[in-house]
């Protein structure tokens, strides 16, 4: 069976949808990420303070947080292998920053240092966690 | 690892995120594979030659140097 040079490049190079539009659904999944983390935290800081809506707004912090994470997981999930590469590294960048921070500060408090809230160490993790995605980012460009 | 796919999109006439919507990846990726930046996996290494319609060794060069400079220890 013989095929033209044509026919086998069209079979062998199939349509795929345009990436570029792909990378503007990327960057609103991350947008949105944080919005829904940034209104986790701060619904979470505020049960505390509110009482009268604890409840709204104890549900309002779950919701945030299981819409980040499923933001999260679509933006993973959206990645090519070099951008895969750039996460990942990223990811260790925020899991050994926090890694020191915690020990940092937990050293520190036993010569009296004030102590810091739980809800620091995910900010903290998604702030390191974007730094390490525009060092990357940039590195590897 | 060295590439020619600058010279091989120059002949075809496409663009960085033309050649990136072919073989499903963004464009970002191909500017980081043209510099040197970074080394495509074997499937993508593949995708991309096939997309010029030709072998992966034609599109790119895997210098011999590297191998002298470190022998393999057994």
């Amino acid at each position: 069976m013989t095929y033209s040079k044509g026919a086998l490049r069209e079979a062998i190079v199939p349509h795929q949808p345009f990436r570029d539009e792909l990378a503007g659904r990327r960057r609103t999944t991350l947008v949105l990420f944080y919005l829904a983390a940034l209104l986790s935290v701060i619904a979470s800081s505020l049960v505390g303070r509110i009482l009268p809506f604890r409840t709204p707004l104890l549900v309002l912090a779950v919701v945030g947080a299981g819409a980040a994470i499923l933001f999260l997981l679509r933006f993973l999930l959206s990645n090519d292998e070099h951008e895969r590469q750039i996460t990942f590294r990223a990811l260790t960048f925020a899991f050994t920053g926090t890694l020191v921070f915690s020990a940092t500060i937990g050293f520190l408090q036993s010569f009296g240092f004030h102590p810091v809230s739980w809800l620091g160490i995910p900010a903290l993790m998604i702030i390191l966690w974007s730094i390490g995605l525009i060092l990357y980012s940039w590195r590897y460009r | 690892m060295k590439t020619r796919l600058r010279v091989l999109r120059a002949e075809k006439e496409w663009s960085q995120a033309e050649l990136a919507a072919h073989v499903g990846v963004a464009r970002g990726t191909i500017n980081a594979i043209e510099t040197g930046k970074y080394d495509p996996s074997l499937p993508l290494a593949f995708k991309i030659a096939r997309a010029f319609g030709k072998n992966v060794e034609e599109v790119f060069l895997y210098p011999e140097e590297q191998d002298q400079a470190r022998p393999a220890q057994v």
